[in-house]
């Protein structure tokens, strides 16, 4: 970890920070979105890009419209206004299945989202088996790769979602999004249901695969610390808007919006932690 | 304001079909906040739930003594599994103050409402007339501490009371505690596995794991030199973030 700038370091990632949008063709694109529920507007024309191997935080509270956001990425809430676009191609209104497959969500609950009645290895390989002309041996070796690049042991495989801790099973999930090849992830308060002993672990690993697999990734959270921990950029959301998009190391010391220092601010710290 | 409530737990023991707490000693003196850390399944929670008698079924207390000195009142992680989904938030206080106060309805109500705005509840006489599910997260837990307020306390008993909250309403409930204690010399005893968190409200710490009580003493002792493996790995959990440059004018 580096004391001087209080961030863990992460393998890689070091190239220069851009904020214009306009420079992420080859990534993820998200121009001038706005998603409305029952006629009120909850996301208003946010635009940002994350380019491939980079990861973006978007920080917010309850109620300032991050998951809306994210499920609009992921396509699964159709934009008020605005476009999504991938590699400089727009992500239509009904997505085929390979742009389904293209914009991945890691989601809070890591329980919720696996089926209890099938083992990790299932899980994958049906998965495998709708997203790729693999055969069973293939496959089965892919499902041994994703486990292991989640560091997780291989008889894992084997095993019931239940037999997992939080952080495990947050890690199957990451396995489960990676499985079907995407070039983006979007990852909900991905530890936020986690002690913090396990945080670290997920966010490593989630930052650490984003980076060697090139995916642009998306980091949801209302924790700042996390966001922090792997971020390359931070965007913060207020109300739908998002009142300042800064890189993570000017951000964290210089915050530029009031309501960014008051986020800031109200962080529990160690005291007397240099 | 001199406090008053004291607890103390001597060789604490709950056992269930084996022994899950392994003899848990603590204390905390009139006035004094002291905090609990540990990770999932540490037995911290559960050593607050047989201090207030509120043991899962099939658990009971197998050996050890705790002593209560003043009234207890709890505060838990999730207001809404402790809230009437079916009454409005302003009754549910002021029902508590009637039992404790034995006063008319018309007192209770007033008295409900000083202690909703004595938390900062916003705008309480309209959000008195809500139920729990009107209201937001921070609300809620607003209106969880006025219903421990009700009872008088003079030991608070929080479980996690911020975990599920934004930073800055935590931040604000955070602060409530503090100024809780300053104003009625609340003692207080605070569960979490968030040492920042318990750093925030406690001058001591007690660290548990696997149901044993590892290590404790002054948080910024604690904090700054730690001495044992469980200390260091509690520190090392809580993210680092840089120190924020300036005030807000400088």
């Amino acid at each position: 970890m580096s004391e001087s700038t209080g961030r863990p370091s992460v393998a890689e990632g070091t190239g220069g920070v851009g904020v214009v949008p306009e420079a992420a063709g080859a990534g993820l694109e998200v121009v001038d979105a706005s998603v409305e529920f029952a006629g009120r507007r909850v996301v208003d024309r946010v635009s940002f890009g994350v380019r491939p191997g980079r990861i973006l935080g978007l920080v917010g509270e309850s109620g300032s419209g991050k998951t809306s956001l994210a499920r609009a990425i992921v396509g699964s809430v159709p934009l008020a206004t605005g476009r999504v676009r991938l590699g400089g191609m727009e992500l239509g209104r009904r997505r085929s299945s390979a742009e389904r497959r293209a914009v991945q969500l890691v989601q809070q609950d890591p329980f919720a989202s696996l089926n209890p009645l099938l083992t990790v290895g299932q899980v994958l390989d049906e998965l495998l088996r709708t997203s790729s002309s693999r055969g069973r041996a293939a496959r089965r070796e892919r499902a041994a790769e994703l486990v292991a690049l989640v560091d997780l042991p291989a008889d894992a495989l084997a095993r019931y979602p239940r037999e997992f801790s939080g952080g495990q099973r947050q890690r199957i999930a990451i396995a489960r999004a990676l499985a079907v090849e995407p070039r983006v992830l979007v990852a909900d308060e991905p530890t936020s249901s986690l002690d913090v002993s396990v945080q670290r672990t997920v966010l490593d690993v989630l930052a650490g695969l984003g980076r060697r697999m090139r995916l642009a990734t998306l980091l949801i959270s209302h924790d700042l610390s996390v966001i922090n921990a792997v971020c390359d950029e931070v965007a913060v959301l207020r109300a739908g808007v998002v009142v300042e998009h800064a890189p993570s190391e000017r951000f964290f010391r210089h915050p530029e919006h009031p309501y960014s220092r008051a986020l800031l601010e109200a962080v529990p710290r160690l005291p007397g932690r240099r | 304001m001199t406090g008053t409530g004291r607890l103390a737990v001597d060789d604490l023991r709950v056992a269930g079909e084996t022994e899950l707490l392994h003899g848990i000693s603590l204390a905390v003196a009139p006035g004094e906040a002291v905090g609990v850390v540990g990770e999932s399944g540490s037995g911290k929670s559960l050593t607050l739930r047989a201090v207030m008698g509120l043991l899962p079924r099939g658990l009971r207390v197998s050996g050890g003594r705790i002593r209560v000195d003043g009234t207890a009142a709890m505060v838990f992680q999730d207001p809404l599994s402790f809230l009437d989904p079916l009454a409005r938030v302003g009754s549910q206080v002021a029902e508590v103050c009637r039992t404790v106060h034995r006063g008319s309805p018309r007192a209770s109500r007033t008295r409900a409402l000083e202690l909703l705005e004595s938390v900062r509840l916003p705008d309480a006489a309209v959000l008195a007339r809500r139920y729990p599910h009107q209201l937001s997260g921070g609300q809620r837990q607003r209106v969880l501490i006025a219903l421990a307020l009700a009872r008088e306390p003079d030991l608070l008993l929080c479980d996690e009371p911020t975990t599920a909250l934004d930073v800055t309403v935590q931040r604000e409930v955070l602060d409530l505690i503090a100024r809780l204690r300053a104003e009625r010399g609340l003692s207080v005893l605070f569960v979490s596995h968030d040492l920042a968190v318990v750093a925030q409200v406690c001058e001591r710490v007690v660290v548990m794991r696997e149901g044993r009580v590892v290590d404790g003493g002054a948080t910024v002792d604690l904090v700054t030199r730690p001495t044992s493996d469980d200390v260091r790995a509690l520190v090392d959990a809580v993210l680092p973030l840089p120190v924020l440059a300036g005030g807000s004018d400088e």
